[in-house]
């Protein structure tokens, strides 16, 4: 560039403006497409696919989720204080059912039904005309046992929940 | 903002480009690396009678006056699916045997032919015809139930979800696995 010289007649500047817009678009793409991971999906689930799923519903505001996966300590490492990683490997072993609940430790399925259970009176108290609408969606690990994920369900539904929906990946191709 | 005096040297204001531009590339590089878009999540409903339904399940509890069900009676499936899987370390929570179970009896699926495993034929496209071929006589033509193994892999179990919803059984309900037992008990 010219800037070292005094000659005002040639000084020539490559026009940065158009650049710089389309980098900003770029930036606000980008930016957008960040997906803010939500709290209460657990990453670490493998979802099984499915061709038959249906987008989400968005409408829904009040969602239970119940995360389930068999238990592996190196998921928590580094993610639970220690007393609650100690307790958590106290409790489980490896391979064991385990059932993840945003703000709660590892859950039994034991717990899981007393969980339930305080659950569904503090809604029913809070509900305004007594009945509650909470949905429960379950993201069941795809090598979680067909046992363990029957049991959570019905545990949802002897506890009083009628609105279950059970999470997978969507597949555009069936039998790909 | 004031008027200059005439012999005064225009000023031309420069907007320093360059470090905005350094530090928008920064953070484009930023973004572009961490762009990982996750696979889409998808749903499926299940929808459970709700406990009204069967208020009245002893005789003396019937009320007489009560007002019937608002919603249109449900139909019982007709036809059952048994997904049988064995842990012998060579399929390990996958399906081994599948087993269409409807009023007047039980068939086995049968496992494809050598040929027919070699055009790709599996298990599951077996079922899907024979679901569809069922679709066709069944009176409900809706509802399906599925009973697996307790060790069934809960993979396989999607997927012959998936089966049943392209024969076009959208009503699919469980059936506790043959071993159940609440692990409270």
């Amino acid at each position: 560039m010219s800037h070292g010289r005094s000659d005002p007649g040639s000084t020539c500047e490559p026009n940065l403006t158009p650049l710089l817009d389309v980098v900003l678009q770029l930036l606000m793409f980008f930016m957008m497409c960040v997906n803010f991971v939500s709290e209460q999906v657990n990453r670490d689930i493998a979802l099984p696919k499915s061709a038959s799923v249906k987008p989400m519903d968005r409408t829904d505001t009040d969602i239970l989720f119940i995360n389930f996966k068999p238990f592996k300590l190196s998921d928590f490492e580094g993610r639970l204080p220690a007393d609650a990683l100690a307790r958590a490997q106290q409790n489980f072993r490896e391979g064991d059912p385990c059932i993840l609940v945003l703000g709660k430790e590892p859950m039994k399925l034991i717990e899981l039904n007393t969980f339930l259970k305080t659950q569904y009176e503090d809604a029913e108290k809070t509900a305004k005309d007594g009945k509650v609408n909470t949905a429960i969606v379950i993201r069941a690990h795809k090598d979680s046992d067909y046992a363990q994920v029957f049991e959570v369900l019905h545990l949802c539904k002897v506890r009083g929940y009628t609105r279950l929906k059970l999470r997978a990946i969507t597949k555009n191709t069936p039998g790909a | 903002m004031a008027a200059r005096p005439k012999n005064d040297v225009a000023i031309e204001p420069t907007l320093p480009i360059t470090p905005m531009l350094d530090m928008a590339f920064q953070l484009l590089a930023f973004f572009i690396f961490t762009y990982n878009p996750s696979d889409l999540e998808g749903q499926m409903d299940l929808s459970l009678p709700s406990e009204a339904v069967s208020q009245a399940d002893k005789k003396e509890n019937v009320d007489p006056m009560a007002q019937s069900n608002k919603t249109p009676l449900e139909l019982p499936a007709d036809l059952t699916i048994i997904i049988r899987t064995q842990r012998d370390g060579v399929n390990d929570g996958a399906i081994s045997a599948l087993t269409v179970e409807d009023r007047s009896g039980k068939e086995t699926i049968p496992t494809p032919e050598v040929e027919e495993a070699a055009r790709g034929v599996t298990l599951l496209d077996k079922l899907r015809d024979k679901l569809k071929k069922a679709h066709g006589t069944v009176e409900n033509k809706e509802s399906i139930k599925i009973q697996g193994d307790g060790k069934l892999k809960w993979d396989s179990i999607v997927k012959v979800m998936d089966v049943c919803r392209d024969a076009g059984f959208n009503n699919i309900s469980f059936v506790p696995p043959p071993d159940f037992r609440l692990s409270n008990q």
